[in-house]
């Protein structure tokens, strides 16, 4: 019983190359890790009322997509033959 | 006056019921994107990354006049099921759980320094041995609906002990794995995150929502009976969690479920191997 492990996600990335997947799996979340990079920043510098603890709302998504983003990246450099 | 009309004593601010049917709505978005994700699984993906952005947003909106904890417990909740989708050259069973379940920790353990404070507290009161004999029932529990799930859902990839070329150490491997991720892991991020935090919502109705967003996640195996006894066994553990204040039983009986659909059962049947 594992809810990341079902017919449907084991289907999709067993019919999709690495390379397919990696781009459009890992494309949106480098583009949702940015975003929330950015807003990060910019909530920071421009609404000034808001708590100091905002910033760390933003690291509990970004850390973890940081953390697969980079895996992701590794793996495609060494399926490149790196 | 509110002493002969109880229910009036019950009854939340108008304020408090809006911010409680937005949270809803919420719900029913995580529940609808799984549903989508029946057509074309890219949809979950999607589905949940628009989903993380207005979580965070309303909650780093709204959190000067109130806190909304049950929003970043469910952006988490989105997280896990986007990462779920983590692309690897050769889709190995170990190596997903690992890949999907250590980002989906770190996630939820942020989640509560956040909301609790600093420090692994709010992990470790979770994990605190409290009412013994209940915990080992619980515990105990695992085995019966291990078997149970695994008659539901037989997963068509599976390790078992009697494939020759499995190494011992590659089973052993798999059962760590899905003890920490599945088992603790998941309890950590239905039970102690999204359960708890519902609560400051929802009050007793958090059992609800929590069962409802932990049998959404499994809308993916396709079974309606098994996403049935998924939501089921989510409230069996989050009542459990209601009334020890622990996961450690629903926890080891988490894992036992998932080690006996993957592992045990499937080494008694004729099951293709991954």
């Amino acid at each position: 019983m594992v809810s990341s492990l079902t017919k449907d996600t084991y289907g999709f990335l067993a019919s999709h190359h690495f390379v397919v997947t990696s781009g459009r799996i890992g494309g949106l979340i480098l583009a949702l890790l940015l975003l929330l990079l950015v807003e990060k920043e910019v909530t920071r510098a421009v609404v000034r009322s808001l708590p100091a603890s905002t910033g760390r709302v933003f690291d509990v998504i970004a850390m973890p997509l940081l953390l697969t983003f980079a895996v992701v990246v590794i793996e495609r450099f060494r399926a490149l033959g790196f | 006056m509110n002493a002969t009309r109880p229910w009036l004593q019950a009854t939340r601010p108008p304020a408090q019921e809006a911010r409680s049917l937005v949270e809803l709505l919420y719900v029913a978005a995580f529940v609808g994107v799984e549903l989508l994700g029946l057509i074309d699984p890219l949809i979950t993906a999607f589905g949940h990354a628009i989903l993380i952005v207005a979580l965070i947003n309303h909650y780093v909106l709204t959190q000067r006049d109130h806190r909304e904890p049950v929003l970043i417990a469910l952006a988490v909740a989105c997280v896990y099921r986007l990462l779920a989708f983590t692309p690897l050259p050769t889709i190995d069973f170990t190596n997903h759980l690992v890949l999907v379940g250590a980002p989906m920790l770190l996630a939820t353990v942020l989640a509560l320094r956040l909301l609790h404070g600093p420090g692994v507290r709010a992990v470790g009161e979770a994990l605190r041995p409290k009412m013994l004999h209940w915990q080992l029932l619980v515990a105990a529990s695992g085995v019966p609906l291990s078997f149970a799930a695994y008659e539901l859902l037989k997963p068509g990839f599976v390790v078992t002990f009697s494939r020759p070329a499995q190494h011992p150490a590659a089973v052993a491997g798999v059962v760590i794995a899905l003890a920490a991720f599945s088992g603790l892991g998941e309890e950590l991020l239905f039970r102690v995150l999204l359960h708890g935090e519902a609560r400051t919502s929802f009050g007793p109705a958090a059992l609800y929502v929590s069962s409802a967003v932990f049998g959404a996640a499994y809308v993916g195996t396709r079974s309606v009976p098994f996403v049935l006894f998924v939501v089921a066994v989510g409230a069996f553990f989050g009542w459990c969690y209601e009334r020890t204040g622990s996961i450690l039983g629903s926890a080891v009986a988490h894992s036992l479920i998932s080690i006996g659909v993957f592992v045990v059962w499937p080494s008694v049947g004729h099951i293709p191997h991954l």
